[in-house]
């Protein structure tokens, strides 16, 4: 299956001073017995990933979070968007966890 | 005495005024559709006023019950006419009885019970004249069959059906159901204007002849009826029947799809009887793919992606298993002006499979999962300082357990029985799908799933279902577009239905590298959390549920899952995490099945553990409340919009969203029981 998804908007907004770090999914932990499903190829749905597999928080002032990882995908060219999001979705979690700024590498020019 | 004399009086007298009274309602019943009465319910009483029709001794209900008799191939009141028709001694049936008898395009039913009525008249199942100007047409009507006679006119009509069928005229008209005139019945082989004047399949244009061959003046007379037609049929119109009368137009009298194609697809699987559900979904997908060069900027980006996933499964009643394997492979090069550079790999192959062993509704259940994986990155600065970083990955898992029921994908069985519907409101069902008619027209939906056009799967339905007496006669436009419709009904994947609840210990190694040597981060640094490797131990609860309601046009589903690592060493997190999604979907469809898309509800909640670093302060639990809703506009088969809004709750950060996506993919091979 291929996916084209164009996100008509999204706001993101924290609770207050609360500090979240975001709920974790199945496939977080476990290896391949715990299969992560396939994502849409959006950045928010790659910055989900990376929130669901526990490799970054969803809302941390001071840290790369959710919206900070949404924010730089964006800012990207389209290139290297589609290669960093495609990195994230094609990634396992213990590869996002390893090191999370791997797929961001390859959009930093 | 007298009293009682006057009782019984009465009492005879009823039932008789009765009777007559009833054969003009009767009639008027089953020849109009009561605006106060639903077409199921007219359906059955249209029936049983036949039944009556037949046993009232009447001969006002003749005409009514030989038009039934020879239009009504699609519902069982064809067979209660042709019955009737027995009861009622009127020697003018006798004509359309041996027509029934003799043509092979109808039910061996109706041809057995034509037989049985033409006994009951004592006449014989063959007819002996007809087809010649001095015999044939006129008033006595008759007409015969085939090459032997042409088509007759009369009162009830001549000519006869299918191949051997002419043209006929007459109240009932000839052609009947397949031949000079078809689908139309009265205006078809017959009515006033004569054989298949404009049926679209029999006798056509052509055929027949519209005021000359079997029409009104008669399809015995000297041009009328095909007389000498090979193929019956009446006949071209100034030459009345012959050799290109009749059923030139369509071949030889059959209707739309034709009497060609086979029911025996090649390569089509073969299950066992105890096969409950299986299915094959391959996916390749082409992600991304390009080349660029910028002269402005002087860049060069190069990105490709490949991925693709092969998932196989059969379900028995004592056993069932499942392979689910995929690859991923991608490869970028960022190539901007200067001496920067950044370049990168990923590879990763992964399969799993799972086999069960039931006792009743219990299972024992054993998995194994195994996955290599491997990445790289380079990037080099403006400066020339290169930065190189390479991981691999591999894991090698069991898992045994237990659990209650399953859940499969019922989509191609829902398929089925969409078929039998439509059938069945077409008055075209002869009788149920059977569990050996469905499994073949599944199979041979799995054979040809490939396939660009449908054409053959609408085919070979045909074709089975016709071998199997389920589709009576030939289906017209109508039914044909709405058989078609039904294969290529792209809301009938992925329809899950039962319900499974399993727990399972699973037990495995995990290899995390890095560059070379390193080993499990522990996640002290930037950008780096914890990673669990080495030997591992976990409980894994999982469930699913699926149902099909209203007539297979809403689903609930859910599914729930959890996990929790054991015996972790000293030092060592035990993350575990619970998650559940519910969701009903409404699916939509137009007057003449076509699908129009689907309205979704989803609902997902996600508790976990946390031990996130670089959060301050780290928080224990997080949980999730999520909510979706969107439309599905179905493009084609398997290519479609969605346009969904979201919200959700994730540990006190709040989103709303919406979104509008396109999607396409390849088709999946089902079965199911």
């Amino acid at each position: 299956m291929k996916r084209w998804t164009c996100i008509l908007f999204l706001v993101a907004c924290s609770a207050g001073d609360d500090v979240a770090n975001g709920a974790r999914d199945l496939c977080a932990e476990g290896g391949t017995l715990n299969q992560c499903p396939p994502i849409a190829r959006t950045p928010e749905a790659a910055c989900w990933r990376e929130v669901d597999c526990g490799a970054m928080p969803v809302d941390a002032d001071g840290h790369f979070d959710w919206g900070d990882c949404v924010q730089t995908i964006e800012g990207m060219r389209e290139v290297q968007q589609e290669l960093v999001i495609a990195c994230i979705a094609d990634s396992t979690c213990d590869q996002l966890k390893f090191d999370r700024d791997r797929c961001f590498k390859l959009g930093e020019f | 005495m007298r009293a009682l004399a006057v009782v019984c009086v009465i009492a005879y007298a009823v039932p008789a005024v009765a009777q007559q009274a009833d054969v003009p309602a009767l009639i008027k019943l089953i020849e109009n559709q009561p605006n106060d009465m639903d077409r199921t319910t007219w359906k059955e009483k249209r029936r049983e006023a036949a039944r009556k029709l037949g046993q009232s001794k009447d001969k006002r209900a003749t005409p009514v019950l030989i038009n039934l008799a020879d239009t009504e191939t699609f519902d069982i009141i064809g067979d209660i006419a042709i019955e009737g028709l027995g009861n009622l001694k009127d020697q003018s049936a006798v004509p359309t009885l041996q027509r029934i008898a003799n043509d092979a395009s109808r039910d061996k039913s109706s041809r057995d019970l034509a037989r049985k009525a033409l006994a009951k008249l004592g006449a014989p199942e063959t007819p002996t004249g007809g087809g010649t100007p001095p015999t044939g047409g006129g008033t006595t009507g008759g007409g015969t069959t085939g090459k032997t006679g042409g088509a007759g006119s009369g009162a009830t009509g001549g000519g006869t059906t299918g191949k051997t069928g002419g043209a006929g005229s007459g109240a009932t008209g000839g052609g009947g159901t397949t031949g000079g005139g078809v689908t139309t019945g009265k205006t078809g082989g017959g009515a006033t204007t004569g054989g298949g004047t404009t049926g679209t399949t029999g006798g056509g244009a052509t055929g027949g002849g519209a005021t000359t061959g079997g029409g009104t003046t008669g399809g015995g007379a000297t041009t009328g009826g095909g007389a000498t037609g090979k193929t019956g049929g009446g006949g071209s119109i100034s030459t009345g029947g012959g050799a290109s009368g009749g059923g030139e137009l369509s071949g030889t009298g059959e209707g739309l799809i034709g009497a060609k194609e086979s029911s025996d697809v090649e390569n089509r699987p073969d299950f066992d009887d105890d096969v409950i559900a299986a299915y094959d979904r391959l996916t390749f997908a082409a992600g991304t793919a390009g080349l660029k060069y910028d002269t402005v900027t002087k860049e060069m980006d190069f990105a490709a992606e490949a991925r693709g996933s092969y998932k196989k499964g059969i379900d028995s009643e004592g056993r069932a298993w499942k392979l689910d394997t995929g690859a991923e492979l991608l490869a970028g090069l960022i190539n901007p002006e200067g001496s920067e550079l950044a370049r990168g790999t990923l590879f990763n192959v992964h399969g799993l499979g799972e086999a069960r062993f039931y006792a009743g509704n219990f299972y024992g259940v054993g998995k194994a999962a195994v996955a290599f994986g491997f990445q790289y990155t380079a990037n080099k600065e403006d400066d020339g300082t290169e930065f190189k970083d390479t991981t691999f990955n591999a894991d090698f898992q069991v898992a045994l357990g237990g659990g209650w029921g399953r859940v499969v994908d019922v989509g191609s069985a829902i398929r089925v029985q969409r078929l039998a519907s439509l059938l069945d409101d077409a008055r075209a069902l002869g009788k149920p799908i059977n569990a050996a008619t469905s499994k073949k027209l599944q199979t041979t939906w799995w054979a040809l799933r490939r396939e660009r056009s449908a054409l053959r799967s609408l085919l070979a339905t045909i074709a089975i279902l016709r071998e199997a007496g389920v589709l009576l006669g030939e289906p017209n436009a109508v039914l044909t577009y709405e058989i078609l419709t039904v294969l290529r009904d792209t809301q009938l994947y992925v329809r899950p239905s039962g319900l499974d609840l399993q727990l399972a210990f699973g037990e495995g190694f995990l290899l995390r590298e890095q560059n070379g040597g390193g080993g499990c981060n522990t996640g002290g640094g930037t950008g780096q959390a914890d990673v669990t490797c080495g030997r591992i131990e976990q409980l894994l609860a999982s469930a699913g549920y699926g149902a099909q309601l209203d007539d297979s046009k809403m689903e609930l589903s859910g599914s729930g899952w959890g996990r929790v690592r054991l015996f972790a060493d000293d030092g060592q997190p035990s993350p575990w995490a619970l998650g559940a999604t519910a969701m009903v979907r409404r699916f939509t469809y137009g007057e003449h099945g076509d699908p129009f898309g689907a309205l979704d509800l989803r609902g997902t909640v996600m508790l976990s553990s946390d031990n996130i670093p670089n959060s301050m302060p780290a928080s224990d639990k997080s949980l999730r409340i999520e909510g979706e809703m969107g439309f599905t506009y179905w493009l084609n088969q398997v290519s479609g919009l969605r346009l969904s809004a979201m919200v959700a709750e994730d540990s006190g950060a709040f989103f709303v969203g919406a979104r509008l996506e396109a999607t396409y993919g390849l088709l999946d091979g089902m079965f199911a029981r």
